[in-house]
């Protein structure tokens, strides 16, 4: 078992939204405020590693005929506990993620990881495989939130600094506000992705490099 | 025990091997709803009384039952449906004014804003419940300098300036604007008729 290897694909090599492009759905429309990144990226790295697991134990019971209607049953049932435990002790949180933590359910992350690794793993190699592809969604949510909130509406931190309304970085009236709406969402995560190839691509030449001297 | 592709032993065995997930999968569901169900309902109840306070301070609320033609109005051909309506009193049962609670229809969604009426029938205040307008735009709709420009409103005309009103929009769009500005208004009319 690689663990560096299963992280490096989380994070870079294989991210979610990245390279597989799953998921972009949510992260095009929470990626306003540093809250919704961290509890959305947070909330999708537990449901995931949990349903890695279990769909890991249950995966000599599961027949191949009937396993996408297990996995999504045991996915739906991870992403309701969740949904309730915020409902009733971060209602913030909760209010500002809206429908989008109930519809992680079809978040194709999930699925398409129980279906790729945890049907075919190991339940320890599943669990990091949860915690590293969960991992690679948070972070690139995160960078998305960071930037669309300090270009989009000046501040940094929304919903947790400062009493909810962030640090001003910008001055009022100053930022582009098309950051903020959907279209500028679709802009940065373009550039994201081309920046992460980019960098991928630059890491393929120099092991050739390193290999041909 | 392999049982052959097609063979009733062989679907009764799907069948089964999912029933027992789904079972397991609803116990467990059904355990978390039971642990979460009251801190859920106790915010909920919470978040109504702090924007039924904040709309109208101290005063205790009774909620007033409707009749079907106050279930929405049409405000500039648009429909509020009213979600509720309080009256609220003082101490010693005189009546204060009323709370309305309206769920109109804004750019992402319905908003959802509760306005306060004084017994004279001008606006007290306004809250935002909820909504899912968008940051930086229509979520503004919860900013002071914005609420306040209906308060003391009294007659249901309150019009964005680009209606040729009073109240400075949120965004040259007005939607979200237009929509607190309808939801008021309608709120404005049903107080009329409750206070009399």
């Amino acid at each position: 078992m690689n663990i560096g290897k299963q992280f490096k694909e989380g994070l870079l090599l294989q991210n979610p939204v990245t390279v597989q492009l799953l998921g972009l759905c949510s992260v095009l429309a929470i990626s306003t405020t540093l809250f919704n990144g961290i509890g959305m990226g947070l909330s999708v790295l537990v449901i995931l590693t949990c349903s890695n697991i279990v769909i890991s134990l249950l995966r000599k019971i599961i027949p191949s005929k009937i396993r996408i209607a297990a996995f999504i049953v045991v996915i739906a049932s991870f992403v309701t506990i969740v949904d309730l435990l915020l409902k009733a002790y971060l209602p913030a949180l909760s209010e500002s993620l809206g429908v989008f933590i109930p519809l992680i359910v079809v978040n194709c992350i999930i699925l398409g990881r129980a279906e790729a690794f945890a049907y075919k793993n190991g339940v320890l190699a599943s669990a990091i495989d949860g915690v590293a592809q969960g991992l690679g969604y948070t972070v690139v949510l995160i960078i998305l939130c960071v930037f669309r909130e300090l270009f989009g509406n000046g501040t940094f931190g929304g919903g947790l600094l400062n009493g909810g309304d962030g640090i001003r970085i910008i001055p009022e009236g100053y930022p582009i506000l098309d950051l903020i709406l959907p279209v500028g969402g679709f802009l940065t995560c373009a550039f994201l992705i081309a920046l992460s190839q980019w960098l991928v691509a630059r890491m393929n030449a120099k092991k050739k490099e390193e290999v041909a001297e | 025990m392999a049982a052959k592709q097609g063979s009733g032993a062989y679907i009764a065995k799907l069948a089964i091997t999912l029933l027992g997930i789904c079972v397991v999968c609803a116990g467990l569901l059904g355990l978390v709803n039971a642990v979460t169900k009251d801190t859920i309902a106790q915010t909920a109840y919470n978040n109504q009384q702090a924007a039924l306070a904040k709309a109208l301070p101290d005063a205790t609320f009774e909620q007033v039952e409707l009749a079907d033609s106050q279930a929405s109005y049409d405000i500039e051909g648009v429909t509020v449906p009213i979600l509720a309506a309080y009256i609220g009193k003082d101490a010693s049962g005189n009546v204060m004014g009323c709370v309305i609670e309206t769920g109109a229809t804004g750019f992402a969604g319905v908003v959802d804003m509760v306005t306060g009426i004084k017994a004279d029938g001008s606006v007290n205040a306004i809250s935002i419940i909820s909504s899912t307008e968008t940051s930086g735009l229509g979520q503004n709709a919860s900013k002071d300098w914005f609420r306040e420009q209906m308060v003391g409103a009294s007659s249901p005309d309150v019009k964005v300036t680009k209606d040729g009103g009073t109240v400075n929009a949120l965004t040259g769009a007005t939607i979200t604007s237009r929509c607190v500005t309808r939801s008021v208004n309608a709120s404005l009319t049903l107080a009329q008729e409750l206070l009399g």
